[in-house]
């Protein structure tokens, strides 16, 4: 409980309330599986033997100068809540947080790197930053690698690459990903065409948080599929250019939105605030919901741009774990979704209405849509 | 389950009802009396229902035996129960059924990336010490001991560079 409190009451944020948020894009990701030599997986292995590659694994990441200083957690040592918390930080994997024992995660100060030890693999090393900046993402994960790599004894097949639990992470054992936020795709019913143009390359798309959840908020995770057969680069660069590819789509369904819609837009946007500033209660998917809309209405200067900082940082602090924890205690669901409006509420008091006369797309927008042609 | 009243092949009334096991797999094939397929099944040869059924037989069925991984009792049950392995070693052991599996998953059947330095100078080591072990049961055989000792001393400096590899780690 006390590193718990120490790594998150301080000024620290994760990767997706921290400063230099972009539109469309909230968060890339990159996560590497490694397994040890002379070991069974940890789905097949007994307690005993996890807790040896646990306390092996935790004494080579405490000696890595990349993810330091850091904390560590042993799964069983945290209360439910707890678990939940690291969870709706993107720290952990449900499936870590379903505490098997002798598992558990070292997680880097800046919440930014995390490795989760004996969830899947023994080792997932997961390195994420706002915006979609790979190339550093890729760097800093695979010098982490290396030093893990010159103290621990990997799993390498000469054929089938890294080796995994589970043969489809099988080769590079490397999965990048990306969380965008689509609402005019959402809005305008072309996310089904888009997932599937993206799947037929290997791309999948998904919900928040995990597998096969909603797309709450209109927030999609979208990654590489295959690992075997090509360069980390190589899968790096598809994916890139696959999300260069939706978020330019979606800012095209932003634009064809406003101009075909710009009463019914404004009309959502303008009851989305109106709800988030005068409810009483609030489910997290209503507020996610309409949080979505605000960080579209930042986007496009609707409203002011610092809304979407507030926004992105509101999408983590209105969890259920979340509330909880800055409550410090436990609250059932009605006491949570009171909690939720008072703190939402709060948030927004300063900020002025939605207003259409800024209404601009160029200042939010990258250079390749500058060009579009307006007149259409 | 009833018998399909219809001929698997011509959909008139199926009269003969056949029945093969094939790598553990149960097929079965119901036919009419003037079907051609019963000139097939009755014909002695190497005909086989499955080859109607999968023309392209899986090689997933062929895999499909009773063995275990020797390194963690691991078995192709278990894996096609979980959809995961039971240690590094069952890569080796279940290496046909994964070559199958990883064909439709990936974009290639061999790694291409990063490789790790260490474990890679380790498998290259423990293959030549494979070598060098078969080279000198053969010199042996052939009673030629000269050269059986001087594969001893190679074998004993590969084992003490592995050993050397396993130190980095400690340092
Ligand atoms: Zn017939
Ligand atoms: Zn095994």
């Amino acid at each position: 409980m006390t590193s718990i409190n120490q790594l998150f009451n301080r000024e620290q944020s994760s990767a997706l309330e921290a400063s230099g948020s972009q539109p469309i894009v909230l968060m890339g990701r990159i996560r590497l599986a490694r397994n040890l030599n002379g070991f069974f997986f940890p789905g097949w292995s007994d307690r005993n033997q996890r807790e040896r590659v646990f306390n092996q694994c935790k004494q080579a990441i405490e000696n890595v100068p990349q993810i330091s200083p850091s904390v560590n957690f042993d799964i069983e040592a945290l209360d439910e809540m707890e678990r939940m918390l690291l969870v709706e930080k993107h720290l952990i994997s449900k499936e870590l947080s379903e505490g098997q024992p002798g598992s558990g995660v070292v997680i880097h100060e800046s919440q930014q790197t995390s490795i989760m030890i004996n969830e899947e693999d023994h080792l997932r090393i997961q390195v994420m930053s706002p915006g979609l900046a790979f190339d550093e993402l890729w760097q800093s994960a695979n010098t982490l690698d290396d030093e893990l790599e010159k103290r621990l004894d990997y799993a390498y097949h000469e054929k089938f690459g890294y080796i995994t639990a589970c043969p489809t992470n099988l080769g590079t054992a490397m999965r990048a990903s990306a969380m965008l936020h689509l609402p005019a795709l959402v809005v305008n019913k072309e996310m089904e065409k888009v997932v599937r143009a993206v799947n037929q390359l290997g791309i999948v798309s998904r919900g928040l948080f995990g597998e096969s959840s909603d797309p709450l908020g209109s927030i999609f995770q979208i990654s590489n599929q295959q690992t075997l057969g090509e360069t980390e680069d190589v899968i790096i660069q598809r994916l890139h250019h696959v999300l260069e590819t939706i978020i330019e789509q979606e800012q095209y369904a932003r634009i064809r939105l406003f101009e075909q819609d710009r009463a019914k837009v404004m009309d959502r946007i303008s009851r989305a605030f109106g709800v988030l500033k005068f409810s009483k209660l609030l489910s997290s998917s209503e507020a996610m919901n309409l949080l979505s809309l605000l960080r579209l209405a930042s986007d496009v200067n609707v409203l002011p741009v610092t809304v979407r900082e507030i926004v992105d940082s509101l999408f983590i602090q209105i969890q259920p774990a979340h509330l909880q924890f800055s409550n410090k205690r436990v609250l059932d669901t009605e006491a949570r979704d009171e909690l939720r409006a008072l703190r939402v509420k709060e948030v927004l008091k300063d900020i002025p209405e939605p207003d259409e006369i800024s209404l601009d797309f160029e200042g939010s927008f990258n250079k390749k849509v500058d060009n579009f042609d307006r007149s259409r | 389950m009833a018998r399909p009243e219809q001929c698997s092949h011509c959909n008139k009334k199926a009269t003969i009802h056949f029945s093969q096991i094939v790598n553990n797999k149960v097929y079965k094939l119901d036919m009419c009396e003037e079907c051609p397929l019963k000139k097939e099944v009755i014909d002695p040869g190497n005909f086989s229902i499955s080859e109607i059924f999968d023309p392209q037989p899986k090689v997933t069925k062929i895999t499909a035996d009773n063995s275990s991984c020797p390194t963690c009792g691991f078995t192709y049950k278990d894996f096609e129960k979980r959809g995961r392995l039971g240690c590094p070693d069952c890569f080796n052991h279940f290496t046909a059924a994964v070559d199958v599996i990883i064909k439709d998953m990936h974009y290639g059947v061999e790694h291409n990336g990063k490789a790790p330095e260490i474990a890679l100078k380790r498998v290259g080591l423990t293959k030549e010490i494979r070598q060098v072990r078969s080279d000198l049961d053969a010199a042996i055989t052939n009673e030629d001991f000269e050269q059986a000792a001087i594969l001893r001393d190679k074998i004993v400096e590969l084992e003490e560079s592995m050993t050397a590899l396993s130190e980095t780690k400690a340092s």
